[in-house]
């Protein structure tokens, strides 16, 4: 029967580690940020996390003063030009584009996603003085500007 | 070379869009971190302002009115509540559906209409919109 040929391996390889050795095994590498999910006031991330806390209302002038008239206006504002932002990202998505990036690397490729900060972008197809590599991470503060058609 | 200094936004980043001869617009995003200093050198007159507010939001050219907005609103709030997803309409003519109190639907009413902070329920409730639109074609 095949499942009795899955389980006689199986059986072999709990015997081998013993539980002592289980729990002197390490992670492998350290994890640098974890998220956490969405808390009771919904906002989906934490109020202490350094990204709350370089975007969140204290970032904004008027929120700095606690001008509620102001931070309003200023939020929308914000708004308004983040969702642009992201869809100018969207309309990037399966196009080629030109990365100008420091010591004069001037690369192109097709453009993937982007993580929720604008930390990375994900890219396919990126075309290296060394040869095209299929898929690659770039950097956002390794590059100084990008550009494409539309 | 560049015509138009455009907008600025999270992380600072300017994006400068130039018309080209064939159409086309070239875009050049310059990051946040990599902007020293912005020098506004003419102001634009409205049909360029309103040409670049249109600039990356393609495929919303279709135009619906007020009652066909209306009707789409109450069908799909009424989706969202037959699938027990607490939905409510918010804004000055309570033309906004607000999924939860963390995601908004604004006119009209599509997967692309969705705007929230939370990725996990931004997907789900796009999807949800997705297999109703399907469902009703």
């Amino acid at each position: 029967m095949p499942s009795e040929g899955f389980q006689i391996p199986k059986r072999q390889e709990v015997q081998v580690k013993s539980p002592k050795q289980r729990s002197t095994m390490k992670v492998p590498v350290a994890i640098l940020r974890l998220p956490r999910g969405p808390d009771g006031s919904s906002r989906g991330f934490d109020p202490h996390s350094p990204r709350f806390q370089a975007l969140g209302p204290s970032s904004l002038p008027s929120g700095a003063c606690k001008d509620t008239a102001n931070l309003e206006q200023e939020q929308q504002a914000r708004v308004a030009l983040r969702e642009r932002y992201l869809r100018s990202l969207l309309a990037m998505v399966g196009q080629p584009v030109n990365f100008i990036m420091y010591e004069k690397v001037n690369v192109t490729a097709l453009f993937g996603a982007s993580d929720i900060d604008i930390l990375n972008f994900q890219v396919s197809e990126l075309q290296t003085p060394l040869g095209i590599q299929r898929e690659a991470l770039l950097r956002c503060s390794d590059i100084i500007a990008y550009s494409f058609e539309l | 070379f560049i015509q138009t200094l455009y907008e600025s936004l999270i992380l600072d980043s300017i994006l400068l869009a130039n018309p080209l001869e064939n159409g086309k617009v070239s875009v050049l995003v310059v990051l946040g971190h990599a902007v020293q200093d912005i020098e506004i050198v003419t102001e634009r007159d409205d049909e360029i302002k309103e040409k670049l507010a249109h600039l990356f939001m393609a495929g919303k050219s279709q135009t619906y009115n007020q009652e066909e907005l209306d009707r789409r609103k109450n069908r799909l709030k009424n989706w969202l509540e037959k699938n027990h997803i607490p939905v409510r309409e918010q804004g000055e003519s309570q033309t906004t559906l607000c999924v939860a109190g963390v995601l908004t639907i604004d006119p009209p009413y599509g997967p692309e209409d969705c705007n929230s902070s939370n990725e996990i329920i931004l997907c789900r409730v796009q999807g949800l919109i997705q297999s109703y639109l399907a469902l009703q074609q």
